[in-house]
């Protein structure tokens, strides 16, 4: 991968899984920036500062890859995604958003297929097989703006 | 109903009788009063018309022998017998005579028989006054020596005895004539009353005859044929056959009693509907009791009013058992579905830990480390069945499963394996079910890769898949010729998380034929096997044919 991303935003309530994560993504060395956040509103409040016109894309890059969790206390990742409608965040580029959860529910994976924001969808534990994957997918051809 | 109709089998009886004695007693009066006048006309016969011959016949005599002796007395002058004889015949007998006649006349009914009976008797007794004279004019032997008084004499016998005598003679013929007349007519009277009695007897017979035949075939038209039918409509109620009497219904006490067995028909019919309704549970159905004494009616309420409670209960009971199991089925989902989160995450560690830090630490690190990745690795299994296993039927519509293509699916699913271990699968035409589809496809799995598991070390692997239709199921067998179950295990496998054997040996978490049992009892199914060790195992299972 010589070709690394901007931004990885990882949305998860807990934090081994976020620390395992960054672990796996430190160790893939694809980005220049992991941001890690622990709710949905702490994601949104986020995006809101990276998507605004102006910001500082140090302080707050924005992300090209969002790695979503679902079952979340207080909201869940079905419910950022109404959230992240609603506020009406209006990104300069395509920011590509996978499903990282443990649900094994089949309507899950069926509910992410329908919804036009998400991507992908994958079982934790992330590992270097499943982000080269991801990687592949959405950002062969991808140039990087940094 | 015409009024005719509405006179009772009673009151027929009873018009019947009286006509058969009315019957009867006008043949006694009409028999009586023709032996009356018979008798009343014998009795005139006897005592009249007879004797009155009898004396008019002596009347005769009496003429003749007086013509006789007075021309006696008058020719032989010596003939003192005949002379008394005439005597005694003016004086005693003549006199006896008349007055018997007289009497015997009074009873006389022919017409002018009387008048000329008076007559006669003025004629006679002129004669008789002429005959005197004669006799008085020769009343001693020297009187019949006067020539002129005899010649007189005689003269007087010439012209007015014998012409005198021959006309009384005519007139008293006359009416002995008109007594014989009389005496036919009795007769014939007599004759025809006989014979006209003998005919009304006969006649009367004839009537009573007849009508004591119809009556007794009326009577028992209309109350045997009726009773024959009822009798049988009541043999077949006590058989449970309830039925009703078509007949026609009129206002006599066969027709009450014709109301009355298909009121206790219709009642019977009632109660026999309404245990049926109850038998069926609906509880809902109208019934009352046919009265307060209708010990079958109120034991059918009260059998309902139990039976309603019995189900209320139950279904209580049932409802709370639902929600227990719903509950408990949520639990094993929830647990294992939160479970599965926390483990993942020691996995990843660990087996970042393994990466990173193996042959870092000393032998035992490696091997404690080895451990705790093969368990975690076999928990995250468990907890994966037994997440779906308390998954199955979850949010699911029954539909119709064409098993074939469910096992055209599993074939594929199952490809690598059945190429590894150069299984020998084959089917026959299987049917549609109905069914959960992901479920049975399930179901065809675990079942098929049991039977790949649990091959012999030496032998490929072959499977049959059989089918037979039953009544109201098809019935599936997966026979294989693998290393087979010892008959005390039967039961035991389809319990979950239990292993007859080895992790090392066959691996597995011990859940699939759980499994299996579970989505065969969510399809209303049965399940069994037959096997023996070393001998292969077939399992059988039913599908319903209907929706369930």
């Amino acid at each position: 991968m010589n070709q690394k991303l901007n931004c990885i935003l990882v949305i998860d309530d807990d934090e081994p899984t976020n620390f395992f994560t960054r672990i796996i993504l430190e160790e893939a060395d694809c980005c220049n920036h992991i941001k890690t956040v622990q709710s949905g509103q702490e994601a949104l409040d986020y995006l809101a500062q990276s998507e605004k016109p102006g910001a500082d894309p140090n302080l707050y890059p924005s992300p090209d890859l969002i790695f979503l969790d679902i079952n979340m206390p207080a909201m869940n990742g079905w419910e950022f995604l109404d959230e992240y409608r609603k506020v009406g965040i209006a990104p300069q580029h395509k920011i590509i958003m996978v499903m990282l959860t443990t649900s094994l529910f089949p309507e899950d994976k069926a509910k992410a297929g329908r919804s036009p924001e998400i991507s992908g969808f994958e079982n934790k534990p992330l590992t270097l097989e499943k982000l080269e994957r991801i990687l592949k997918t959405y950002f062969l051809d991808r140039q990087l703006r940094a | 109903m015409s009024s005719r109709l509405s006179i009772s089998i009673k009151q027929r009886i009873y018009l019947g009788f009286f006509v058969l004695v009315s019957l009867f007693v006008v043949n006694a009066i009409v028999t009586n009063m023709t032996l009356n006048t018979q008798r009343k006309s014998s009795v005139y016969l006897s005592e009249t018309v007879n004797p009155s011959l009898e004396a008019l016949g002596e009347f005769r005599s009496i003429l003749l022998q007086s013509k006789m002796y007075t021309t006696n007395w008058v020719f032989l002058r010596y003939g003192q017998d005949d002379k008394n004889r005439l005597r005694k015949l003016h004086e005693v007998d003549y006199p006896v005579l008349k007055q018997k006649i007289s009497r015997l006349s009074l009873y006389w009914t022919a017409p002018g028989g009387s008048d000329s009976l008076q007559k006669l008797f003025e004629s006679f007794d002129e004669l008789l006054v002429i005959e005197k004279k004669i006799m008085h004019s020769l009343e001693r032997f020297s009187d019949y020596d006067d020539p002129v008084t005899k010649l007189e004499a005689e003269s007087k016998i010439e012209e007015e005895i014998l012409p005198r005598t021959t006309s009384l003679i005519n007139t008293l013929s006359g009416l002995y004539n008109k007594g014989l007349t009389v005496r036919e007519k009795q007769n014939t009277m007599l004759k025809s009353s006989t014979a006209r009695l003998r005919l009304s007897i006969i006649v009367l017979a004839i009537v009573i005859t007849c009508t004591a035949i119809f009556l007794s075939i009326y009577m028992t038209k209309i109350i045997i044929a009726p009773i024959k039918r009822m009798s049988s409509i009541v043999n077949d109620m006590g058989r449970g056959i309830i039925r009703k009497i078509n007949y026609q219904v009129n206002g006599n006490e066969v027709g009450d009693m014709v109301r009355s067995i298909n009121n206790l028909s219709d009642k019977l019919q009632a109660t026999a509907n309404f245990a049926e309704e109850v038998g069926k549970r609906n509880f809902k159905a109208p019934y009352k009791p046919l009265s307060s004494e209708d010990t079958l009616g109120k034991s059918l309420l009260s059998m309902r009013d139990n039976l309603k409670k019995g189900e209320l209960a139950l279904s209580v009971q049932n409802k709370e058992l639902e929600t227990k199991n719903k509950e408990l089925e949520q639990f094993a989902y929830v647990a294992s579905h939160d479970l599965q989160e926390p483990l993942r995450t020691i996995s990843g560690f660990v087996e970042l830990f393994q990466k990173r830090y193996r042959g870092n630490l000393d032998e035992n690190a490696d091997k404690y480390l080895d451990y705790i990745v093969s368990s975690s690795s076999r928990m995250k299994i468990l907890i994966t069945d037994l997440l779906e296993y308390s998954r199955i039927g979850r949010n699911r519509e029954i539909e119709s499963v064409d098993c074939n293509k469910a096992l055209m699916e599993v074939l594929l699913d199952l490809d690598a394996t059945i190429k590894e271990t150069r299984a020998d699968i084959r089917s026959e035409h299987l049917p549609v079910v109905m069914g959960y589809s992901m479920e049975v496809k399930q179901l065809f799995q675990n079942l098929i890769t049991n039977a790949i598991k649990f091959r012999k070390k030496d032998v490929d692997p072959s499977i049959r898949i059989s089918v037979t239709r039953e009544k109201d199921c098809f019935h599936f067998a997966i026979a294989d010729n693998g290393i087979g179950i010892a008959k005390e295990h039967h039961e035991r496998i389809f319990i979950i998380f239990q292993r007859l054997h080895n992790r090392t040996e066959y691996e597995g978490s011990g859940i699939g034929l759980s499994h299996c049992k579970k989505i065969i009892d969510l399809h209303k199914g049965r399940v069994w096997l037959e096997s023996e060790p070393g001998e292969g195992t077939t399992f059988n299972f039913t599908l319903q044919q209907q929706p369930l």
